[in-house]
């Protein structure tokens, strides 16, 4: 007897627990492909206690945030962010998206304030942020992007899935201005506005 | 049971939220405020937007401790923006800096409510572990299953968790004692020194000479001690100090002992 491919994908996601990429799932199942069964699988769940989320690591079986409660009660709740530590997840998420991941100094110059050490443990801790290269400037300074769990952890296929990250993106304010990252004019160690 | 999407957002302890209608930080505040004086900045008087700042405070009728903190941060953006104004212009500047400042300044303000907004539409979206959950995990929260992203991130999270316990506190630099030519030091020298009798010798001449890589400190020292030492040895009436017809350098003289 042979199963049904939708539920042989279903049988993957909920035994693998984390995202599964397309590319695996295309494998497994000996070329079906993974985004129709997605859209037959999301279907199945409607009206379910379980959701089918596309992430950018890939596939998942999740709960269904609306009927989740009791099992947040028993599972426990991770630490909640600061909403310090949101901003800052913000920051590296939307310029990471934009093409240009910020550097610490950057991030406090977007923010306009200083970043305290606790925030980027506490993402770190979350497994939210990572470290991603570092910029070849003065000091080589490291760069910061976000990880698939978080992603995961959002339910995001990518950025731009969020309304306020498409609007940001579209007035243009996803950019370091030159002012963030250079002295303006002469050779003063100009630090830019102190906001 | 806990209703994470029911709490309010200004119930956490290290959050500065300012939320008072349409108002969302201070700087938002300073930039409605000189956009709607319309002036130049140059004109701005800070007395006058510290005015406009407390009548605000009174609308909002809740004088909070966020709000005088920001206030400061507010006054010394606009200081600093008044102070770029102040400051001579440098022959190939162009003409058209103050509008570019502004611009640059609202262009700012507009990245950090859009960073904020972004923030609190993640704030508001379900998050893994705590409104909706992978299948069969006892601990959701836990991070044995987290896939470590490079080796550099496995060290800091790794870092992070062991630090408080491993590290203790630092103990203070211990400073080491500067090595100096004691007063003493530099008499036994002068004792021994073959002086001349009937010539008056330079008093920079009769200083001890410089050990191989001393330190500056030292070398003050050779020459301080040295003088001291001829001062207490003229009072002993063993030499005479005076000054050298140049005026500039000091010269001592032996006394034969009477």
């Amino acid at each position: 007897m042979s199963a049904e491919p939708r539920h042989v994908m279903e049988a993957i996601l909920f035994a693998a627990g984390q995202p599964v990429p397309a590319a695996e799932l295309r494998r497994l199942l000996s070329g079906a492909d993974p985004e129709a069964l997605a859209a037959e699988l999301q279907r199945d769940y409607e009206g379910r206690g379980l959701v089918l989320s596309l992430t950018r690591g890939g596939y998942a079986i999740r709960t269904a945030p609306a009927a989740s409660d009791l099992a947040g009660a028993r599972a426990g709740q991770p630490p909640r962010l600061s909403r310090a530590a949101l901003e800052t997840l913000a920051c590296i998420a939307a310029f990471e998206e934009a093409g240009s991941p910020l550097t610490r100094g950057e991030i406090e110059r977007v923010r306009g304030v200083g970043l305290s050490p606790n925030i980027l443990d506490a993402l770190l801790q979350a497994g939210y942020v990572r470290p991603g290269r570092r910029r070849e400037t003065r000091g080589r300074p490291l760069t910061w992007l976000t990880t698939d769990h978080f992603h995961d952890a959002y339910g995001l296929a990518s950025l731009a899935d969020m309304q306020a990250y498409a609007e940001m993106r579209d007035e243009g304010l996803a950019v370091i201005r030159l002012s963030d990252a250079v002295p303006e004019e002469g050779e003063s160690e100009d630090e830019g506005i102190p906001a | 049971m806990n209703f994470e999407e029911d709490v309010p957002e200004g119930d956490e302890e290290d959050v500065l939220l300012v939320s008072q209608g349409a108002y969302e930080g201070p700087l938002d505040l300073l930039l409605d405020l000189v956009r709607a004086r319309k002036v130049d900045v140059t004109a701005i008087s800070i007395l006058a937007v510290v005015d406009d700042f407390f009548a605000w405070m009174d609308r909002a009728k809740s004088l909070r401790l966020e709000l005088a903190a920001d206030w400061l941060v507010m006054m010394a953006t606009l200081a600093y923006i008044k102070s770029r104004f102040l400051v001579p212009l440098p022959r190939d500047a162009k003409p058209d800096r103050a509008q570019t400042l502004l611009e640059d300044l609202a262009l700012r303000l507009r990245r950090q409510e859009a960073v904020r907004a972004l923030a609190e539409a993640l704030s508001h979206r379900p998050r893994l572990g705590a409104n909706w959950h992978p299948p069969g995990r006892e601990s959701v929260s836990g991070r044995e299953h987290r896939r470590v992203e490079s080796t550099l991130h496995a060290l800091l999270v790794a870092y992070k968790r062991e630090a408080r316990h491993t590290l203790g506190q630092r103990p203070a630099p211990v400073r080491k004692p500067f090595e100096v030519l004691s007063v003493e030091q530099a008499l036994q020298h002068l004792k021994t020194l073959d002086l001349l009798h009937d010539r008056a010798t330079a008093l920079l001449d009769a200083v001890p000479a410089a050990a191989k890589g001393e330190e500056a400190v030292t070398g003050r020292s050779r020459i301080a001690s040295t003088y001291v030492a001829a001062l207490g040895m003229a009072k002993a009436g063993r030499l005479a100090v005076a000054a050298a017809p140049d005026g500039i350098q000091v010269e001592i003289t032996p006394r034969r002992r009477p």
